[in-house]
């Protein structure tokens, strides 16, 4: 197989849905697509619509999105919005029927969903087939609630089954708040661990979206106190559309997901992101971005979009990172400054080579970009451990107490023998991220 | 009568009229005598003096003076016979500088003339002074009067019949006279001889006109032709006072000239050619014949005997000779020698080119006559190149015009194929195209000369390509305007209109001025260029080339570096997987099918890295010459080896090899950055000759104001510049193809490691994997020699840092970047 194959999203529950909003939204504007589908722009020779679109018998472009959630509300409400509703195939809409939702809870999401898997899995196959040459998934959802984590983890299983050579890359997105303020899910560390499961096992990057940083950093850098979820996912969108930007765009260096190596060691193959620069896109922007100071900030461990990066020890390792520049960048500068950061990143020790690759991600032909340099770092490192090793806690406090269990129990199909499996299997990933820093881990038990 | 005389010579001047009676007395001695007497001893009549006088006004250049002479004349031949021929008799025995004299100091002071600027001018409606209708004279004669000299009469000349000749005088000697006579030339010949000879005695006009007819190549009865056609002197010969052998010395080296002029003659009567493609021979030729009669009319008008010369107004520019005078003979014929030995000289040289017309471009003739023009060493031969030089002119700018406005013009006229464009200094993009060359001279720069040569090669493609496209007609690269312009042009070429600017342009030249300028070419050829609209139209074309060579750039450059992704087969192209490339349309990936059509298989190659081939149509064929196609193809296959390699590494991420093999996990990890990292350099640095080709190429900017045919060259020039780049970005300049077979070497163990993975032989994989690092050690080696480029690999070096991992002693991520600088 070669060449550069399409992508597919699949977005579950109402997070995975408002994500699909916020991509979907930029996808059509940096390709040129009107809310009907249509081009609004001479075609450039670089831009690849097919990548993210396919063309109806009348050559508008459809998006090969798969949108599934138990309740209807984040996907009518996207429908009735011009923005949308004549763009998607409403075919690739599933809606349950009951459309009672998974009521934040892993069991029904996930039971449910094996009531309706056949349906969804039908859709998904029959997108598939639509397309020549499938390279990977884009799953979007959240593992904190109910549809995106319980449904969700159904169907990464499901497609991992039915595509185990696609790649699969989803965007997760966490929710560890001390406060509790940014959830109202007390249950979210049980389905974030029953999730996690499914993302340890399934996809080959989870993309770690982590819903306390996001808000932080929209926050600290809108000019607003209390963040609407439309800014963050603005946050998420710019991460999702940059890091498929090479494909979308012809780059020869990184044509299709396939190349995407960010996992050498699975199943350690959660990345974290960081953006830069982040400002108010209502905002006068007079900064004067450079190579150097995307860079820098990038590289610190404090950029890392998860609530615990200023938790970074001084033995993290950079497992496998790329970083892609967007923007007025000439060829050198970027090498350059490849040469130079190269000094400032700490690899396993047993590592003889250089896990960060930089490169120039094109950009859309039709947008003006709002900054001259722009970057997204996709970083796979140990650092992103300390949050697992949170929500564990905070799991392991819930359980010892047994607290709000019952909604578990109740739910058929359920034993909490998934759960207790679950928190094993999260545990040895994070042995495995202690043991990945040290000298031993190639030969260890030789 | 006494009075009237008185009055007549002196005027009211009293105190001279002491000598009235003695003057009367001459005054009938000399109409009772009449004492001006021809050879024969006959009376001169008063007619026959007038005649006299009026030859005498002229010869002694006093024409102003006429009126009032002959006004005196008349009015005394009115008034008084007697009186009449008295003044007649003393003026013609008044000499020459008393006549003069007076006659300018007199009518000074009767204020007949008036003197301007040293000139004396007539007096309009000014009389002489009268006294009872007696003039005063404006003359004075009295010189002449002071004794009776005047009255004598003149004795008769004896004739020298034989029969007065007295040979032995009283003394029994021979006589003076007749040892004179037997001392004559003639005699002495004809006693040499034993018999009488004959020789012409001619007057110098006659003289003249043999001597000048013999020049022309007309035989007289003086110079005959023999069988060979060489003159000769039929008779000896004298002119007027000389004798034979002075004319015979004079007439011997004029002989030899005349002779070695028809011979000259001859010869390019004999070359002389009706029909041939040479232009320059036939215009020489026709400038030979119109010398021959410019030289001819020359000599009708020294001789006067011009009634409708063909050729006046140039003849008019020429010396005349005086062949009347008497006293200079010597020098008139040494003049005439010079002219036909100048008008020889240069027909020689004429001889000498057209029999070697090939070796002469109308560019060297144009120099060699302006050379003429200026140094020849006669006035007369100066000329004749002078005349030279204006036809090539008008030739060359006439040839000129032609090939910018004709399709078909005989190019080669004026150009010369240089065979290859390296030949060429500093080629534009349409010499090295057609590497076409006018040649240079002191009258035509360089510069100039290339400007020519490019814009007649730029028309010629600009035709070419119209016509193909017309064909055509779903080509949309030329615009109806163009086709136009050039119907245009070429109609406009067929008008009175176009005739009248060059003529315009070639009324510059002037024939007649005797000496050119170094630049008139040069003048006429700018000129040219300004008024013809070809050089609108090869910019406008240019212009067209020139955005389609950017658009080319964009496609050889995207083809060449990422066309291979989109293959279905990573086996080393064939013929069909390339069939494949266009049937798999690709243009639908974004690639111009107009240029893809132009990427072909190397059928013949036997290198396994350039197996592709470009062949654009003209004119940007120019850009991809071989040495530049084989480096886009080892670009190609240089990359589609590394991307293979990529591909082979990314099947094994599931396999179920690595599972529980993280040393092996590790060794595809390596080998899988390893081959990005240097493939994303090569794209890079690709990348970035590109972004600099570019930027050259950015011709929008408003501080570029050059033509887009200069463009165009600066275009070529950085596409070359941009292909080095290319090839140095690829490591094929050092040591040309190594840097090939180690990425071969390498591309190869990675692909056969993965194949063990992929089938679950872990220790095959493991021993590929040592071969690869063998091999990226080799890579390694060969980018150390490239000082420029091995910082981007050194990354790569294996086990160059510290055990743990990175050179910095501070925490995971520095924060101090800040102070490095990018």
């Amino acid at each position: 197989m070669s060449g550069t194959g399409a992508l597919m999203t699949v977005h579950v529950g109402q997070c995975g849905n408002q994500l699909a909003q916020a991509f979907w939204k930029s996808m059509v504007d940096e390709h040129g697509i009107n809310e009907r589908g249509q081009t609004t722009h001479e075609d450039d020779m670089n831009d690849k619509k097919d990548l993210l679109f396919y063309q109806a018998d009348d050559d508008h472009y459809v998006p090969r999105a798969v949108l599934v959630d138990l309740e209807p509300r984040v996907i009518n409400g996207m429908m009735q919005s011009p923005n949308f509703s004549n763009l998607f195939n409403t075919d690739n809409i599933f809606l349950s029927d009951h459309g009672g939702g998974a009521g934040n809870n892993w069991a029904s999401g996930y039971c449910q969903g094996q009531e309706v898997q056949e349906k969804i899995m039908d859709i998904i196959i029959r997108e598939a087939e639509n397309t020549d040459n499938l390279d990977g998934i884009l799953f979007t959802h959240s593992v904190s609630g109910g549809t995106g984590s319980g449904t969700g983890s159904l169907l990464l299983e499901r497609l991992r089954e039915a595509f185990p050579k696609k790649v699969i890359q989803t965007y997760s997105v966490f929710a560890n708040s001390d406060t509790s303020q940014t959830t109202d899910v007390v249950v979210h560390p049980y389905n974030w661990v029953l999730s996690m499961q499914r993302l340890i096992e399934q996809p080959d990057h989870v993309v770690v979206l982590d819903n306390a940083a996001l808000h932080r950093l929209a926050a600290g850098k809108f000019k607003t106190d209390t963040p609407t979820f439309d800014h963050i996912n603005s946050l998420v969108a710019r991460i999702m559309s940059t890091s498929t930007a090479m494909y979308r765009f012809n780059s020869p260096v990184c044509p299709s997901i396939r190349y995407l190596d960010l996992a050498p060691f699975p199943p350690m193959h959660f990345i974290q992101s960081a953006i830069s620069p982040v400002v108010d896109p209502n905002e006068n922007f007079t900064r004067k971005t450079s190579v150097a100071d995307v860079t820098r900030f990038l590289l610190k461990p404090t950029s890392m979009m998860v609530s615990t990066a200023s938790r970074a020890r001084p033995n993290d390792c950079m497992l496998s990172a790329y970083m892609f520049l967007q923007g007025q960048i000439e060829a050198h500068t970027i090498m350059s400054a490849e040469q130079n950061v190269d000094f400032a990143i700490r690899r396993p020790p047993f590592y003889m080579l250089k896990p960060l690759r930089m490169m120039h991600a094109p950009l859309s032909p039709y947008v003006r970009p709002q900054y001259k340099v722009s970057g997204l770092l996709l970083n796979n490192s140990t650092s992103v451990a300390p949050l697992f090793e949170s929500l564990l806690s905070k799991y392991d406090k819930l359980r010892s107490k047994k607290a709000f269990i019952d909604k578990f129990e109740k739910i058929d199909n359920f034993s909490l023998d998934m759960m207790d499996e679950a928190m094993h299997i999260v545990q040895d990933l994070l042995d495995e991220y202690k043991a990945v820093v040290q000298k031993d881990y190639l030969t260890r038990g030789l | 009568m006494l009075s009237a005389l008185s009055f007549l010579i002196h005027g009211k001047n009293i105190e001279k009229q002491e000598h009235n009676l003695k003057e009367l007395e001459i005054l009938y001695s000399i109409n009772k005598n009449r004492p001006v007497r021809d050879a024969n001893g006959n009376r001169f009549t008063s007619d026959e003096l007038t005649e006299d006088l009026s030859k005498r006004i002229t010869t002694l250049n006093l024409e102003a003076f006429r009126p009032v002479v002959f006004g005196v004349f008349e009015k005394l031949a009115e008034q008084d016979d007697a009186l009449h021929y008295f003044v007649l008799v003393s003026t013609y025995r008044l000499t020459d500088e008393k006549f003069r004299e007076s006659l300018e100091d007199l009518t000074l002071k009767q204020k007949l003339m008036t003197k301007i600027d040293g000139e004396f001018r007539y007096r309009l409606y000014s009389k002489p002074i009268e006294q009872n209708n007696i003039p005063q004279l404006a003359w004075d004669i009295t010189p002449v009067l002071q004794n009776r000299e005047v009255t004598e009469k003149d004795s008769p000349v004896s004739s020298n019949g034989h029969s007065i000749i007295k040979p032995v005088d009283e003394w029994g000697l021979i006589s003076q006279e007749f040892r004179s006579i037997l001392n004559c030339e003639e005699l002495i010949q004809s006693a040499r001889e034993g018999q009488s000879i004959e020789f012409f005695h001619l007057d110098q006009i006659t003289f003249y006109k043999n001597l000048l007819d013999m020049h022309r190549g007309v035989s007289s009865d003086l110079f005959q032709l023999d069988s060979d056609n060489h003159f000769y002197q039929s008779k000896p010969c004298r002119v007027e006072e000389w004798n034979l052998t002075t004319t015979r010395t004079v007439h011997q080296k004029h002989i030899f000239l005349a002779n070695q002029l028809s011979e000259v003659v001859r010869h390019l009567k004999d070359d002389f050619v009706f029909e041939t493609s040479n232009s320059m021979r036939l215009l020489i030729q026709k400038y030979l014949i119109d010398e021959q009669y410019i030289f001819s009319d020359y000599f009708d008008s020294l001789l006067e005997c011009s009634t409708n010369l063909q050729y006046r107004t140039i003849v008019e520019t020429l010396p005349s000779l005086n062949l009347q005078s008497t006293s200079n003979r010597f020098e008139v014929c040494d003049e005439i020698f010079e002219i036909v030995s100048a008008h020889y000289h240069v027909i020689r040289e004429m001889n000498e080119i057209v029999r070697r017309i090939n070796d002469y471009s109308p560019i060297i003739l144009n120099e060699i006559s302006f050379i003429g023009s200026q140094s020849a060493p006669q006035f007369y031969s100066r000329q004749m190149w002078r005349r030279m030089n204006v036809s090539l002119i008008h030739s060359i700018v006439n040839k000129l015009a032609e090939m910018l406005t004709t399709p078909d013009a005989e190019l080669m006229e004026l150009l010369t194929d240089a065979g290859d464009a390296k030949m060429i200094k500093d080629p534009s993009i349409w010499q090295r195209l057609n590497p076409l060359t006018m040649e240079s001279s002191q009258c035509i720069d360089e510069g100039l000369a290339n400007r020519v040569a490019d814009l007649i090669i730029g028309y010629q493609f600009f035709i070419k390509d119209k016509k193909n496209k017309s064909q055509k007609s779903d080509e949309s690269t030329f615009g109806i305007s163009d086709i136009q312009d050039a119907e245009e042009l070429e109609l406009f070429a067929k008008t009175c209109n176009f005739e009248k600017i060059i003529d315009d342009i070639l009324s510059d030249v002037d024939m007649s001025s005797t000496d050119g300028n170094l630049d008139e070419l040069s003048t006429c050829i700018n000129k040219l260029l300004e008024q013809v609209p070809t050089k609108t139209i090869v910019e406008k074309y240019s212009q067209i080339v020139l955005e389609k060579s950017v658009r080319f750039f964009e496609f050889l450059k995207t083809f060449f570096t990422s066309a291979y992704i989109h293959l279905k087969s990573k086996n080393i192209l064939s013929q069909a997987t390339l069939d494949m490339l266009e049937r798999e349309k690709m243009h639908k990936k974004g690639y111009d099918s107009e240029f893809l059509k132009t990427v072909g298989y190397d059928m013949k190659s036997t290198m396994e890295d350039s197996l592709l081939t470009v062949n654009p149509p003209e004119p940007l064929n120019v850009f991809v010459t071989t040495g530049v196609t084989d480096i886009y193809s080892q670009v190609f296959t240089v990359l589609n080896m590394l991307h293979t390699a990529l591909d082979a590494v990314i099947e094994t991420k599931n396999s179920e090899t690595l599972k529980h093999e993280p040393r092996l996990r590790y060794a595809f990890f390596h080998m899988n950055t390893t081959v990005f990292a240097i493939r994303k350099n090569m794209l890079s640095l690709i990348e970035a000759s590109y972004e600099t080709f570019m930027k050259t190429l950015d011709f929008k900017k408003p501080s570029v104001n050059r033509s887009s045919h200069q463009l165009l060259n600066v275009c070529y020039r950085a596409h070359r510049k941009f292909i080095r780049d290319v090839a140095g970005a690829l490591m094929l300049t050092s040591k040309r193809g190594t840097t090939g077979r180690v990425i071969r070497l390498m591309v190869s163990s990675v692909t056969q490691a993965s194949k063990a993975c992929l089938s679950g032989d872990a220790v095959g994989a493991d021993r590929y994997y040592q071969q690869f690092q063998t091999n990226l050690l080799i890579f390694l080696d060969q980018c150390r020699l490239d000082h420029t480029r091995y910082p981007l690999y050194r990354s790569l070096e294996i086990g160059s840092d510290e055990a743990d991992g990175r050179r910095s002693l501070n925490s995971s991520y520095s924060d101090d970047l800040s102070c490095r600088s990018y």
